[in-house]
């Protein structure tokens, strides 16, 4: 009987073992994307490549996916016409200023590791604002509103997008080094975060602060002192000041002697080489020169 | 004893240790079929020679439009359209931007570069919201004869079919046009009842819907095509099932549904003369056509036409309107309507309006309009006289004038459509019922 039993038992034992295949895997499950060799934007995708993967090590997202959005807005992608354009003067009025003042390596070491371009901006209807960028995880910024660049106008050029990508870029530095924080006990009764927007410049100014969003709060303050003193003519910069009155003057030049000392202890920045290169850069604007820095279709 | 459950614990173990195969619903793998998915979709959008016509629904509550689509292997889409909301009536084409095929919660159709055709309705605009549309889409179904698309975020919903290879994309939208100008140019607040056996069920048209309560979102949006009215979605529930695309009928004067075993039809809920005076209430203005008149109207209209210019004047146009009035006593403010003429003509201060009071007397097939005073707005009362002299021969001559004016628009008149159509009649004849060379051709404005 027990010798039934083991018998039994060996011809189950091997039933369950020989019900046990192997299965056989591939390597990957994915299939491989086919690179097209003639895709509408092969060009500028090298161009891309080249000029800002290479060199500064980021990726230029200019082909939209919704998914790396704010779900809260709606927005719609730039046009290829125009991030084409915005490719070239970044890399001219923003890339390589870091470049010649900063040294090389600066910004492929620290500079955002993600360009991500919107077409639209994103509108806050109720609160009469849009937001034109915004830096998020210390490596991506994204500039919106670029459908309606003006591009022979220098001055909104960099209100709306430079001065956006200095102002971002400042935020993920201050994010790796912390700012100093005598910066916020300048005039802290000031900032409101809620009703900014509803302060004219020129109330700003006299406040202490370089622009009404300055005056939001201490870390939006400390980035728009820095973006707005890079960005600003000599003429802008003093008329704020002339505005800004025997209150504000001081309070916006012993800010500016705060970032000015923290960019160059922390990060080796010359901010006034900065603004000048910017200048300097400004006043030579040559479109053909620009465009010529690599590929241009047709707009 | 002890043995026995040294057995179970083995077999346990045996059977355990091989875990038993679950038989795949799929024969292959998520990430295949994915891929499947993917390809097939870019192969059937590529392969359509002439391109794709898209009915596109920006939302489930308003107007659908057409757009003409076409997608390039390269990654390089091509897209037309002509409608009153995007493109201001005017052919518009877009081919410098991209669409790709990507994995999300499924195949989603994205374009992903800016397109002024396509994005157009997903442009927040400056409220935020713009029209709501979308630029991302689920792709629920591709066969070569069809393909339907779905927002991602707002939901708009998208029917593709393939565009026969000879059409030409402008002759498109000039169909487009034509069946809409038949239909809904000017058009909103016509009535229709929806018939189907024996049921009939009243809607208005108003903006691209058909509406049967629009505070209860009882609403049948549609989208015009060349000879074809083509419902939202599964359109309106009739006998033998759902009655989505309808086609005019060769009287023009009911909408006949085309799908097959389908028993359903638009006819006009109103008389011409009802129309007339619906449009009147919609601030559609009639105006008097200055060639196409009886022989009598004729007359008296080329009696007034030179009266005015032996004056030194003329006449520009006679028009049909009805206006908002306020009248305000000691108790109560009191709002209404006024029918009234308006006369433009050039006179001593170069284009003037004159304007009379009328009464407007509606029968079902008929209209009597007739005289009741001349304007008291400021100015009016001058401009009026000033006319009815002009009209009439000169100063102190202004009865003749108004008798003038009167032979030529009041009376007891037939109404009928001058097309023949009664689905949107945009011009009219009104004859006299006593005699039939007093006739006015009437377009609406």
């Amino acid at each position: 009987m027990k010798r039934i039993h083991y018998i039994c038992l060996i011809a189950l034992i091997a039933v369950g073992f020989t019900s046990c295949k192997q299965d056989e895997f591939t390597d990957t499950i994915f299939v491989d994307p086919v690179e097209d060799t003639e895709a509408y934007t092969k060009e500028f995708d090298q161009w891309l490549k080249v000029h800002y993967t290479d060199k500064y090590n980021v990726e230029f997202l200019y082909k939209l996916d919704d998914n790396g959005t704010d779900p809260n807005f709606n927005v719609v992608p730039v046009s290829l016409g125009k991030a084409d354009t915005l490719a070239h003067l970044a890399l001219y009025l923003w890339y390589d200023v870091y470049d010649s003042v900063a040294g090389p390596g600066f910004i492929k070491e620290n500079g955002p590791k993600i360009i991500q371009l919107i077409g639209s901006a994103m509108i806050m209807a109720s609160q009469h604002t849009e937001k034109l960028g915004y830096a998020e995880g210390g490596n991506k910024i994204t500039l919106l509103k670029i459908n309606r660049m003006e591009t022979n106008n220098i001055d909104q050029l960099n209100e709306y997008i430079f001065k956006t990508m200095h102002h971002e870029f400042s935020h993920i530095l201050h994010q790796q080094k912390v700012y100093p924080k005598e910066f916020s006990q300048i005039n802290p009764e000031d900032y409101d975060p809620n009703r900014w927007q509803d302060r004219a410049d020129t109330t700003a100014w006299q406040l202490g602060f370089v622009s009404p969003y300055g005056s939001s709060q201490t870390r939006e303050d400390f980035v728009e002192t820095i973006a707005n003193y890079i960005v600003k003519h000599d003429t802008a910069w003093n008329y704020m000041m002339e505005k800004a009155g025997p209150v504000g003057g001081p309070i916006i030049n012993q800010k500016l002697d705060m970032c000015r000392t923290w960019l160059a202890d922390k990060w080796g920045i010359d901010l006034d080489a900065m603004h000048a290169e910017v200048q300097k850069r400004q006043n030579n604007l040559d479109w053909d020169m620009i465009m010529s820095l690599g590929f241009l279709d047709e707009e | 004893m002890k043995n026995s459950y040294i057995i179970l614990l083995a077999f346990a173990l045996v059977f355990a240790a091989c875990s038993r195969d679950e038989e795949s619903l799929f024969e292959q793998s998520a990430a295949q079929r994915i891929e499947y998915a993917l390809n097939n979709a870019t192969d059937v959008l590529t392969h359509a020679e002439n391109g794709w016509e898209m009915l596109y629904f920006p939302n489930p509550v308003s107007a659908g439009y057409t757009v003409l689509i076409k997608f390039d292997e390269h990654g390089q889409v091509l897209a037309a359209s002509r409608n009153p909301q995007t493109t201001k009536n005017s052919y518009k084409e877009d081919n410098k931007s991209t669409w790709a095929i990507r994995a999300d919660y499924g195949p989603i159709l994205s374009f992903d570069t800016y397109n002024e055709v396509i994005h157009a309705w997903a442009d927040p605009q400056d409220d935020g919201d713009g029209y709501l549309g979308d630029y991302e889409f689920l792709i629920l179904e591709a066969t070569p004869q069809k393909v339907r698309l779905k927002g991602k975020k707002h939901g708009a919903y998208c029917e593709l079919y393939p565009l026969g290879k000879d059409v030409s994309w402008t002759g498109y939208f000039d169909e487009v046009y034509k069946l809409r100008d038949l239909v809904v140019t000017k058009n909103d607040g016509a009535e229709f009842n929806f018939v189907s056996g024996s049921d009939t069920q009243h809607m208005y048209y108003s903006g691209g819907i058909m509406i049967v309560n629009i505070e209860e979102g009882i609403i049948y949006p549609f989208v015009i095509r060349p000879n074809v009215i083509t419902f939202y979605n599964k359109g309106m529930e009739a006998q033998g099932g759902n009655a989505i695309n309808f086609k005019v009928n060769d009287t023009q004067t009911a909408l006949i549904c085309t799908d097959s075993g389908v028993n359903a039809q638009f006819v006009p809920a109103l008389t011409i003369a009802e129309i007339l005076n619906s449009k009147l209430d919609h601030r559609v203005q009639w105006i008097i056509n200055k060639t196409d008149m009886g022989s009598a109207s004729k007359t008296t209209y080329n009696t007034i036409v030179n009266a005015v210019k032996a004056s030194g004047g003329s006449l520009s146009n006679i028009k049909l309107q009805r206006v908002d009035s306020v009248k305000i006593d000691d108790i109560d403010t009191i709002d209404y309507k006024v029918d009234r003429l308006n006369i433009e003509f050039n006179g001593s201060n170069g284009l003037t309006q004159a304007f009379f009071i009328m009464d407007f007397k509606l029968n079902e097939t008929s209209l009597t309009y007739s005289y009741k005073y001349p304007s008291g707005e400021p100015g009016a009362e001058a401009a009026a006289l000033e006319f009815l002299q002009r009209a009439g021969g000169g100063p102190g001559k202004e009865a003749i004038g108004l008798q003038r004016l009167k032979e030529l628009i009041t009376g007891s008149f037939n109404v009928t459509s001058a097309s023949g159509s009664t689905l949107n009649a945009q011009e009219l004849y009104i004859t006299g019922t006593n005699d039939s060379n007093k006739r006015l051709k009437l377009t609406a404005r």
